[in-house]
């Protein structure tokens, strides 16, 4: 991903807000609809031409043969950061309670995608404990 | 011989300067995504602690199978020692024996592996979980823990001595003028247990070096690298987990610094005690090889 390629989001992100304004104008009853089928297209467009070049370049950039920890952060902080998103979209409309939920399930995702460091964590630790 | 030199660097080096590079990776994660920064704190210190706390286990159990092979050696010569005393008091005027010295060695290996090692692992422990919860901290009783065993073995170094001198008759072999300046470096640059090991080290120089008339100064060598050289990489992996806190102080945050810190402490503990056991090695070979050489040429 280059800076212009960037740069070029950002444009349209802007397009999309102002389209977002016309519409609660224009047609005040449908808003709500409008707005989530818009925000989730852009949050879908936006994720796999900005967010997914991104990590992995910056999981490139660290990647050894012995270090998964650089692929793990940069996966469970992309994860929790579109669900955060989403969340807040969701609490948006209303449902405070669904939000609720989903973050969640999201963070019971990141959990399990670090079960296997906690375990090598204990074995490491396992021959401290004297008894 | 270069390419083992740079494996075992690599082996101790290269986990520090990738904690240094997972650092410096969770700050660009900090900058992007600010409400992760708790989350990003927890898994640093999980990463942290499963790269380095390896070369420290390691450290761990290389003296802990030192000190049970030591013990082990005792039990298996004590019959033979025990029968050698009750029919030929003679032999043991040369040597300069005395079985209290010998009992005490032991008695000192046996300390360190049924009291002082768990200790100092349970003094980790604490550390560790400490920082994981920094709302129940152990800290205290960590160093509690620490400043306990270092007195422990101090004590049991310094009671060495007194035994060595009583033996009489032995001294140190190097010259005193070139000797004291680099007991002092030792003594004012290894925090800590800097001055615990330069009086180990002499205690143990002033013994061996009376035992080198009947065992060869080669075989003396020998016997002291395999005592000292795990000592020796426990020292160093513990001054790279403080360079380490120290190199990352300024981007890090205070608990990945401390932890490091922490770890460091704790390992130059375990280099004390390391210290402790390599005396007791080196007595006890030095015993069983003068004993063997002299059964073989006075009989």
């Amino acid at each position: 991903m280059a800076v212009p390629g960037a740069l070029i989001v950002v444009f349209q992100l802007f397009v999309v807000y102002l389209l977002l304004l016309l519409l609660s104008f224009a047609v005040p009853r449908m808003h709500p609809i409008l707005y989530t089928s818009l925000f989730l297209f852009t949050v879908i467009s936006v994720l796999f031409t900005v967010f997914v070049p991104f990590g992995k370049m910056l999981i490139h950039l660290f990647q050894r043969p012995s270090m998964p920890f650089a692929a793990l952060l940069v996966a469970s902080a992309g994860i929790y950061y579109v669900s955060e998103v989403l969340a807040m979209q969701m609490q948006d409309a209303g449902y405070h309670a669904f939000a609720q939920l989903f973050q969640t399930v999201v963070k019971l995702c990141i959990l399990s995608l670090w079960f296997p460091m906690i375990r090598q964590l204990f074995e490491t630790i396992e021959p401290l404990i004297p008894w | 011989m270069t390419q083992l030199l740079t494996t075992m660097a690599s082996e101790v080096i290269g986990p520090f300067l990738l904690v240094m590079l997972v650092i410096f990776f969770t700050l660009f994660i900090d900058f992007l995504i600010p409400s992760f920064q708790k989350w990003t704190r927890v898994t640093l210190l999980i990463a942290l602690l499963v790269y380095l706390l390896e070369p420290a286990m390691n450290s761990f159990e290389q003296i802990k199978m030192i000190t049970h092979a030591i013990s082990s050696l005792f039990l298996g010569i004590f019959p033979i020692i025990a029968a050698i005393i009750v029919s030929s008091g003679g032999t043991f005027g040369v040597v300069n024996f005395q079985p209290a010295m010998l009992l005490f060695a032991q008695g000192a290996v046996v300390l360190a592996e049924k009291l002082l090692i768990p200790l100092l692992a349970l003094a980790l422990l604490l550390d560790i979980l400490s920082r994981l919860l920094p709302e129940i901290t152990f800290t205290k009783m960590a160093d509690l823990l620490r400043t306990t065993l270092l007195a422990l073995v101090s004590a049991i170094v310094a009671s060495y001595s007194i035994f060595i001198t009583a033996g009489g008759a032995i001294t140190w072999a190097m010259s005193g003028m070139l000797n004291e300046p680099v007991k002092e470096l030792i003594r004012q640059n290894v925090p800590l247990i800097g001055s615990l090991l330069t009086d180990s080290i002499g205690s143990i120089g002033r013994y061996s070096s009376g035992a080198s008339a009947y065992i060869g100064v080669w075989l003396l060598i020998t016997i002291w690298s395999v005592a000292i050289l795990p000592a020796l990489k426990t020292l160093l992996t513990a001054f790279l987990f403080r360079w380490t806190a120290a190199l990352v102080e300024p981007f890090a945050q205070s608990d990945v610094c401390g932890l490091l810190d922490d770890i460091g402490r704790t390992l130059f503990v375990l280099c004390a005690i390391s210290f402790l056991i390599a005396f007791a090695f080196i007595y006890t070979s030095i015993f069983v090889v003068t004993f063997v050489k002299l059964m073989t040429t006075l009989k």
